[in-house]
């Protein structure tokens, strides 16, 4: 039976690198996320005729 | 089985018409001896700053790994002799001509030393050009990878992009050139325009580092590896050679003594673009559950 592989390396460095993004890049996109949703709320509450959803999710949008 | 199209000029498909041979390094890590004149070569030439004097404790190599200010890089590794094998390992023939079959192992010292000088491997298919948003990355008539860097914004796509860990971004001196600016291995694009040979090659004492027209070299690497078959050197191996492999065959390709991890290589390299189609597909069924979920918040009408 071939025994379990076991993950070795050049003293133990990593292979590949990793990403040299900090932590603005994925605040960036999560913040991206919650305007895409909210706007897509604030549309809905837009053509349903909801004034305080579509106020709050607008200014969630910005 | 080919897992891309085969594109055995990576020029000619870029849109070079004429385009001269592809060019490239071989590396033959059995004749290499550790001496370093690659690195020092290579920094002179493309006057690479310092990045960083510190003792690593890994055998002699205090270089550590290729980046944005380390283009060529020699591997040290202080081999252990194996217990699977009741004679240690295959010991290495000093002269390597077939009538002349003196075997000389490195003694009783229980270990043996493998040295290998790595680069960026210019790849068929390269993941680092094909992530470049700005066009900095580009293939060059000689079919290698060169980064232009005037060109490039520092957005760091390509870093982990590269499947080999080769392209970095320059993290210092602050008074050095390029700082923030994506960097690697050229292949000496300016001194392969006047017909010279990269620093590297030109410096290596033994020839470990031999560059020519890839097509040649690929055959001059499979005699050499037969030849050390043929001596009892059973682990010598081609890496990078196979035009067939995840990377479409690299323009620098290396004959290794053993498993390409021990080096630091991966073993089975893909590029990593392979897996966009797989990628936009979950992002776009992402963007239909945010849309669908939206809807599905106003289906019900107010009683």
């Amino acid at each position: 039976m071939v025994p379990p592989a076991t993950f070795t390396s050049y003293y133990g460095r990593p292979v590949v690198k990793a990403s040299p993004w900090k932590n603005d890049i994925p605040a960036y996109f999560f913040l991206g996320g919650l305007a895409s949703a909210s706007s897509l709320l604030a549309a809905g509450a837009d053509i349903t005729n909801r004034p305080a959803l579509r106020r709050v999710s607008r200014i969630g949008a910005l | 089985m080919p897992r891309w199209s085969s594109a055995p000029n990576p020029a000619a498909d870029t849109g070079w018409s004429d385009a001269p041979a592809r060019k490239g390094f071989f590396t033959d890590s059995s004749i290499c001896i550790g001496c370093k004149a690659c690195e020092v070569a290579c920094k002179e030439w493309n006057g690479i700053p310092e990045d960083g004097l510190k003792l690593l404790g890994m055998s002699y190599d205090n270089t550590g790994s290729l980046g944005a200010s380390t283009w060529r890089h020699v591997a040290f590794i202080e081999q252990p002799r194996r217990s699977v094998a009741t004679t240690g390992f295959t010991p290495l023939p000093v002269v390597a001509t077939p009538n002349e079959a003196t075997m000389t192992s490195v003694g009783d010292t229980g270990i043996r030393w493998l040295m290998s000088s790595d680069v960026c491997k210019h790849c068929t298919h390269a993941a680092c050009l094909d992530v470049c948003p700005t066009g900095a990355l580009t293939r060059t008539e000689f079919g290698t990878v060169v980064i232009q860097d005037d060109v490039c914004n520092g957005c760091g796509y390509c870093v982990p992009a590269c499947p080999f860990g080769v392209i970095d971004r320059r993290g210092g001196p602050p008074d050095a050139r390029n700082v923030g600016i994506a960097q690697k291995c050229t292949l000496c694009y300016d001194r392969l325009g006047e017909g010279m040979t990269p620093a590297c090659a030109q410096a290596c004492p033994t020839q470990s580092i031999q560059y020519g027209d890839l097509d040649e070299l690929r055959v001059r690497a499979a005699h050499r590896v037969d030849a050390l078959h043929a001596a009892g050197v059973t682990d010598a191996r081609l890496y990078g050679a196979d035009p067939e492999d995840g990377i479409g065959g690299a323009g620098a390709f290396f004959l290794l003594l053993d498993e390409p991890e021990i080096y630091g290589l991966p073993p089975d390299p893909v590029v990593t673009t392979r897996d966009l189609p797989a990628m936009w597909k979950t992002a776009s069924f992402a963007a239909a559950a945010l849309l669908f979920g939206a809807a599905a918040a106003f289906a019900r009408n107010r009683s």
